[in-house]
């Protein structure tokens, strides 16, 4: 969009914008906002794809796919921190990069504020779940990039999942899985696990990300309006379903350990 | 954790134990759900549509440089919908910056870090659609205001983030937005191959207005004793509300408005954004923040109280700003209606 | 205490590995294999999975063995360059970020990046394979921009065969909207549902080729090889399998080795083989 001319790249033209659609004529089939759900019931997630270890090099990776949000994720280290005095706990770090061609306008290779919004919130989910206090001096990176993205807050809970099953592949000591799980408050109704058009037609979204096997929650993120006792419900639902995210990810971890 | 001071492991241990006891004791003598005293003043920026300052905790006697501190301040642009940037309906955006002062120790790559990290909380609350401003329309589908909310933070001293929202909350009922008339050009009919134009204005509540609004080009402003009248929404701006947890078990305890040495020692923070318009308490914003966990039961509990509190700090901030509307704005209509 | 301080056979392998690469590889050649167990001369296996990206026009996804590259074409709209009002854009940029490999950091992009990247370039440019001309809404006015961007999310050597391939896939893969030019209000819009392929002609594939203490020439060398070899040989033929380009990088090729010819002879046979994935797509 803007001028961002990087002598480090093949540079287009110094300005471009995305084709302007004209609907031909008005699809149907296409869910607008005020209709009932398509293919699934509120409270129904949609599908996951979970796939510990793809990524060779790196210490312990997932790929993560529910329906269009598709995510890469792959954890190195412990390993040494640079440039950095002594620190008794290791660090965690949380980077996210979104691939140009996973958004409906092409993103343009710099880095920006998006990103990091959902690194911290990653981050968050975490953090807590990571044994950083036997990692002194060390660094944990998780590096998640964005191959294709169907709303904010599906990338935070999908993204969360991920990272805590590329973490689990490393091998590295936690206290327990963190799942996670979207929510949207659609009318009165919470649907969960929403698109990206469900969760901008909603009033607000609510994100939680917890361990199920401790019941404990280490991450609540909503925004928009929405009554407190709603909310409360919100979360209850979201909880909930991360029981059954836990599942699979705890199963798809077994299938993928070949023992030595 | 905390942005601002780093405590050696003793100092920790020291406030948390502190904080801990039977009867909880503060640095400061303040109970757990205290607050500082807290200072506020509308219309600080001459300049800008609507302006507030804060101060939390600043000790009498003392210039500034303590409590933590705040101003905020609000900017209307006019944007073009079909050739500019802006949308149908206007656009509402929010920065917050961090001054080094606040922050003497942090590089400026962590500085920066630390205000794209307020500035998102900051937006993702207030411009979210719920909380739309309905007058943020100049011409429909032609026009319309860019309302932009700068923050800036002068000195951080725990707390932060209430004194952001209430800093912002502030400055946006402060805001007037200017009014505007609708203006259109008419090709002369009568007169001889001229080009020259005419010009018609027309009230916007005329009820002799016949024409569409369709065809207006142009606006202009109305002359009026005013800046203007104020966002359609006043009353819903949020108040923000920090719960320091320091135990989210079934019994969860928390404090109010922490120092930032109880900040760096109680890591785990409940960021309530609650607003109280006349159809009922809705929640805007929560979010956990820090290296800790809580249990889900405890919520229902901390979602009550949290509402609690943010129901008085609103009340309060309420009165506050009808006193600084009267000392502002009443009295000058008053010296205007002398004239 | 004992038990722990004679580590198993696979554990002293990988250390033996990390702290003698090179003598670790010879032993390997000196009996005719390689560490993965492929012959000297032999590519790893490919797999090519188009149009799995919904956000982008055209997309891919290549596996080169354990190489993994996506790729997905956006198209937008500009003003043609003054000097070329018929000619559109075609953009490769290939980003290696610090998820692929522990090789690279986060940042701006690296070396490495920067040299594959313009290398991809020369090679689409120089197959002819998508005519700029055939990327112009109006002349003067508007034309379309193909930004061909990959991502490598897993690094295990050669990654410039597996972006080309990736890339010409995706190309192929690309439907752009049919744009219709409004001369009343100078601009231009484009329908939802009417999606046109791109006119492309030929199809520029790569096969790289490593050599190893002047006397070992290695095929779709991995990234543990890579470091290793004194020069690596990249030839671009293009479907019909003539030759498109050569380059070698690194230092003079053996003397007493024929390696260009036999480079040639072994890429045409690899371009007719990979030629049969492109078509099932």
């Amino acid at each position: 969009m803007s001028t961002n001319f990087d002598r480090r790249r093949i540079n287009g033209p110094e300005d471009s914008f995305s084709p302007v659609l004209v609907d031909d004529d008005e699809d149907e089939t296409k869910w607008r906002p005020g209709k009932p759900r398509q293919s699934r019931q509120p409270q129904d997630i949609r599908p996951i794809f979970l796939q510990p270890g793809l990524i060779s090099q790196a210490n312990g990776s997932a790929y993560i796919e529910t329906e269009r949000t598709k995510i890469a994720c792959a954890v190195y280290g412990p390993r040494q921190s640079k440039n950095v005095g002594y620190i008794e706990r290791g660090r965690l770090n949380v980077q996210v990069k979104f691939a140009p061609f996973s958004c409906h306008k092409r993103r343009a290779p710099i880095r920006d504020a998006e990103d990091r919004s959902i690194a911290v919130l990653i981050h968050q989910s975490l953090v807590s779940s990571v044994r950083l206090e036997l990692f002194p001096k060390s660094t944990i990176d998780v590096f998640l990039t964005i191959i294709e993205n169907d709303g904010i807050d599906s990338c935070v809970a999908t993204g969360t999942v991920a990272a805590s099953t590329a973490l689990a592949d490393a091998g590295i000591e936690m206290l327990g899985l963190v799942t996670s799980c979207a929510a949207t408050l659609m009318g009165e109704e919470i649907w969960l696990d929403p698109n990206h058009d469900e969760a901008t037609a909603g009033a607000s979204t609510l994100v939680l990300a917890c361990m199920p096997a401790l019941n404990v929650v280490t991450s609540v993120w909503q925004n928009g309006t929405i009554s407190p006792k709603q909310g409360l419900e919100c979360m209850k639902a979201c909880q909930e379903r991360c029981e059954t995210i836990h599942s699979i990810v705890a199963q798809s971890l077994v299938s993928n350990f070949t023992p030595e | 954790m905390s942005a601002t001071v780093s405590l050696s492991k003793s100092e920790k241990s020291y406030i948390r134990t502190a904080l801990g006891e039977l009867s909880p004791i503060r640095a400061d003598g303040r109970s757990l759900l205290d607050y500082r005293s807290i200072a506020l003043e509308t219309g600080v920026a001459s300049l800008a549509n609507g302006s507030a300052r804060v101060n939390i905790g600043k000790t009498a006697g003392e210039e500034s440089g303590s409590g933590t501190e705040v101003i905020a301040a609000v900017k209307l642009e006019v944007e073009g919908v079909l050739e500019g940037e802006g949308v149908d309906g206007g656009r509402l955006m929010c920065t917050v910056s961090c001054s080094p002062a606040a922050y003497p120790h942090l590089s400026s790559a962590a500085l920066d870090d630390l205000s794209y990290d307020m500035t998102i909380i900051l937006n993702q609350c207030l411009s979210h659609p719920s909380l739309h401003p309905k007058n943020l329309v100049i011409i429909p589908k032609r026009r319309s205001w860019l309302l932009t909310l700068d923050v800036i933070v002068l000195s951080d001293s725990g707390n932060v983030y209430d004194a952001l929202f209430l800093a912002a909350r502030s400055a946006l009922c402060d805001t007037k937005v200017p009014k505007t008339r609708s203006v259109q050009y008419q090709p002369k009919s009568n007169a001889l191959g001229e080009q020259d134009v005419e010009m018609s204005a027309e009230a916007p509540a005329s009820i002799f207005s016949t024409k569409e609004v369709k065809s207006t080009a142009d606006f202009e402003l109305a002359d009026y004793w005013d800046e203007g009248e104020p966002l359609d929404i006043n009353q819903e701006w949020p108040v923000c509300v920090t719960l320091n947890l320091l135990s989210a078990k079934s019994l969860p305890t928390y404090f109010l408005d922490a120092t930032s040495q109880e900040e760096a020692a109680i890591p785990l923070r409940l960021l309530l954004l609650f607003s109280f318009s006349p159809s009922g308490t809705r929640l805007q914003s929560m979010r956990l923040m820090g290296d800790g966990e809580i249990q889900l039961e405890s919520m229902t509990q901390l979602l009550e109280s949290g509402e609690n509190h943010a129901r008085k700090l609103f009340q309060a901030l309420k009165n506050k700003l009808q006193e600084e509307d009267f000392r502002r704005n009443q009295k000058a209509l008053a010296r205007f209606d002398l004239r | 205490m004992a038990a722990t301080s004679v580590p198993s056979e696979e554990i002293r392998a990988a250390t033996f590995q990390r702290l003698y690469p090179k003598t670790y590889l010879e032993r390997f050649l000196q009996e005719n294999v390689r560490p993965d167990g492929r012959d000297f001369l032999e590519f790893r296996d490919c797999s090519i999975n188009v149009g799995s990206i919904s956000t982008a026009d055209g997309s891919s996804l290549v596996r080169l063995g354990d190489t993994t590259v996506v790729c997905g074409v956006k198209a937008e709209i500009a003003e043609p360059d003054l000097d070329a009002p018929e000619d559109g854009f075609l953009v490769p940029n290939l980003d290696l970020p610090p998820l692929c490999s522990p090789k690279y950091k986060p940042g701006p992009p690296s070396d490495d990046a920067q040299v594959i990247s313009s290398r991809l370039n020369e090679a689409l440019i120089l197959s002819g394979m998508l005519p700029t001309k055939s990327l112009c809404i109006q002349p003067g006015k508007f034309v379309w921009v193909l930004y061909v961007d990959a991502t490598c999310i897993n690094y295990n050597g050669n990654v410039f065969d597996a972006t080309l391939l990736a890339m010409v896939a995706a190309l192929k893969n690309a439907r752009l909207p049919k744009a219709v030019y409004h001369e009343e209000t100078n601009h231009v819009t484009c329908s939802r549902k009417l999606r046109e392929p791109l006119s492309l002609s030929g199809t520029p594939l790569a096969s790289t080729f490593g050599v190893f203490d002047s006397s070992h020439l290695l095929a779709d060398p991995t990234a543990f090889e890579e470091p290793l070899l004194e020069t690596t040989v990249t030839i671009i033929t293009d479907n019909g399998g003539r030759l498109l380009s050569t380059s070698q990088l690194g230092q003079y090729l053996p003397p007493e080795m024929d390696v260009l010819s036999e480079c040639i002879t072994n890429a045409k046979s690899r371009t007719t083989e990979i030629m049969k994935h492109i078509l099932a797509i």
